[in-house]
């Protein structure tokens, strides 16, 4: 069997007695070889144990020291990131708490002063003398009849106008003072035709004359006008309460207060104002403020204190008794809708008078007389209504005014003879419109057509017949400062006007009209 | 191991869930217009119907009669075209429109622009204006409302 298994394990040498030795050998050379460090370690032990444990004592002093330094440098590591973390913390603290204090940089000095020299140079800003209007030029063109009334004074052949230049100034004082004026500089009178003969069967008229010479090269030129539109200075602390001194614009309705020509619809004003059923500006006292009831509602009143209506009341009132005015008005300017209305009432006393001096034949004395040419009061109402949705626009406004005269005060209608004379009696005067606009649903283009209708009953002395406008246009506003209207209406007069049939005048025209805001 | 995961899912189906609520989600986002006010502004709160009398100009003091000093952003700037649209409700030619419309009729001009308005709102009494939620220190100013990008 152990032949067997000696056999087996080596196959070259079966059973073979000459193999045995050789590899008995050769075994016992790796048992030795491999055991020599075990019989060296076994053989040692007893002479370096003392050694060894020295040694090894040594190397644990040697760990527990370096252990001992690295636990030193962790907590001084910590302690400074704690104290690093506290500084920063301190210093977020402070530049959360003021910005311009903790941890400025150079460069945040810089971004600091960068950002603090645009707030001071918005709020200069805000103090500037600030100049800015509007002006419009036109196209129209009359049609009327052969036999119509107008065929004397009204200019039917097409024309290009220059109708409005207003120029505005306006600069902010303080945070409650302000000062505004608005010019409007015209070529009138030039072209002005004025009547030098105004007897009442015959009338002529004449063109005024305002060609003047350049005194620096001879040359001549026609000089224009300037109309004061308004002056005033505005102390205005809060929405609550405000006031203006100076002339300002009658608080009235949309059309007179809203004034520009890229402001408006239509090409044309309508009837309620160039009829001044109401003055068109008062000079005085305009007290105002506003309220608000909820965050999309607000309430205006008003009240104007001033000369009223006179030839002379921009500079100077020819009767004591001051206008009153009163305003109130609601507004809702709500997510889909946006409404107001609102009434104006005004009462003033209105004079003219002529002065001069003669000679008293009895006393031998010069005397100074002074003639009363008319005296009235008037008690005007306005109402108006304003109404947005959708691109919907729909606004009316309505004007009565009842004029009584004071005894003494009748203006003179029409004098035939030295003892023949016809004075004007009490009277209404009364107008309104009603405009409605739709704006077409394009983003690129803003167009609104739009149609008016108004009525209007002038004061008697009036030169503007009574009667129905039907008009309509278009209104595109290019651009925000730009807008181009071109409209049409008639005029349908319903009553004579000095002794002429109504149907001699009616009138039409057709206009366009390019007006910019600047 | 798996109860961890199970508890990992569920708090993320919270979190989806109340991601999807309206206004939540909004609520939180970097790009929501805080409309900031200095801090010795009054109000404590507005809403947006009042913040836009405000910025058109219909309201211009605060409840204890200061004047209200309005800021916008710059007219070209992102925050700008949300402000007009969220709460003008106006596309920027309508408000471009409307402020030529008020110089003629009020003689009155768009608030003042400015690149950095938080700074501007801390340093100027009685100001108001409005930034991304990620551009405002909330610590220097007063938060009178939250507008979420919807």
């Amino acid at each position: 069997m152990a032949c067997q298994s000696i056999q087996s394990a080596t196959r070259e040498n079966p059973c073979g007695v000459a193999g045995r030795p050789v590899t008995l050998a050769a075994a016992m050379g790796i048992l030795l070889l491999s055991a020599g460090p075990v019989r060296a370690q076994s053989g040692a032990e007893p002479k370096d144990a003392a050694v060894e444990d020295s040694q090894a004592a040594d190397s644990r002093d040697a760990e527990l020291e370096s252990l001992k330094k690295r636990l030193d440098a962790l907590e001084q590591s910590r302690a400074a990131e704690q104290a690093e973390k506290e500084a920063l913390q301190k210093r977020l603290e402070a530049v959360e708490s003021n910005p311009s204090e903790g941890g400025n940089t150079e460069l945040e000095e810089r971004v600091d002063s960068l950002e603090t020299s645009q707030i001071e140079q918005m709020q200069e800003e805000e103090r500037k003398l600030k100049i800015f209007g509007f002006a419009d030029v036109q196209w129209y063109k009359f049609w009327y009849k052969k036999d119509s009334a107008y065929t004397n004074s009204l200019n039917d052949n097409n024309s290009f106008a220059v109708a409005h230049w207003n120029l505005f100034m306006e600069k902010r004082l303080s945070e409650q003072f302000r000062v505004l004026g608005e010019v409007r500089f015209l070529f009138q009178p030039y072209g002005e035709e004025l009547s030098v003969d105004s007897e009442l069967w015959g009338t002529e008229w004449e063109r005024a004359n305002v060609k003047a010479t350049d005194w620096v090269d001879a040359y001549y030129f026609e000089w224009g006008g300037i109309s004061i539109e308004r002056f005033w200075i505005e102390y205005h602390p809060n929405d609550y309460f405000g006031v203006k001194a100076g002339m300002y614009l009658t608080p009235y309705g949309v059309w007179n207060v809203d004034h520009g020509s890229t402001v408006v619809i239509p090409a044309h004003r309508p009837f309620i104002s160039t009829a001044r059923l109401l003055p068109e500006s008062q000079t005085g006292l305009y007290l105002y403020g506003r309220a608000f009831p909820s965050d999309k509602t607000a309430i205006d009143y008003g009240l104007t204190l001033s000369n009223g209506r006179g030839p002379t009341t921009k500079l100077y009132d020819l009767d004591e008794s001051k206008a009153l005015g009163g305003l109130l008005t609601f507004s809702y300017d709500g997510p889909v809708v946006a409404l107001s209305f609102g009434t104006y009432l005004f009462i003033g006393e209105s004079t003219d008078i002529t002065r001069g001096n003669g000679f008293d034949a009895a006393t031998g004395q010069s005397t100074n007389y002074i003639n009363t040419v008319y005296n009235y009061i008037e008690k005007s109402m306005s109402f108006y209504l304003k109404f947005e949705a959708a691109g919907f626009l729909l606004q009316s406004e309505f004007v009565r005014g009842l004029i009584r005269y004071e005894e003494g005060g009748r203006a003179l209608y029409f004098e035939m003879s030295d003892t023949l004379a016809y004075y004007l009696p009490d009277f209404i005067q009364q107008g309104a419109y009603v405009l409605a606009a739709y704006r077409l649903p394009f983003d690129a283009v803003s167009i609104s057509p739009y149609f008016i209708y108004e009525y209007g009953e002038p004061d008697p002395m009036s030169a503007l017949p009574s009667g129905h406008n039907f008009g309509g246009g278009i209104n595109w506003r290019i651009t925000p400062a730009v807008v181009w209207k071109v409209e049409g209406f008639h005029h349908h007069a319903n009553k004579s006007l000095f002794g002429l049939q109504a149907e001699r005048l009616h009138y039409n025209v057709v206009s366009t009209q390019l007006a910019v805001s600047y | 191991m798996f109860r961890e995961w199970i508890r990992t899912m569920l708090w993320a189906a919270l979190m989806g869930a109340v991601m999807l609520i309206p206004g939540v989600s909004s609520a939180e986002s970097p790009d929501d217009i805080l409309v900031i006010a200095n801090k010795g502004v009054g109000e404590k709160s507005m809403s947006v119907a009042e913040l836009k009398q405000i910025f058109l100009k219909k309201k211009s003091s605060w409840s204890n009669g200061d004047k209200i000093v309005a800021i916008n952003a710059e007219d070209n700037s992102k925050v700008r075209k949300d402000f007009r649209k969220l709460v003008l409700d106006m596309t920027d030619t309508e408000e471009s429109t409307y402020w030529e419309k008020q110089k003629i009729k009020q003689q009155i001009a768009a608030p003042k622009e400015l690149q950095s308005r938080t700074k501007a709102v801390f340093k100027l009494k009685n100001a108001i204006s409005y930034a991304y939620r990620s551009e405002v220190q909330k610590n220097i100013v007063k938060v009178l409302l939250v507008i979420p990008q919807s």
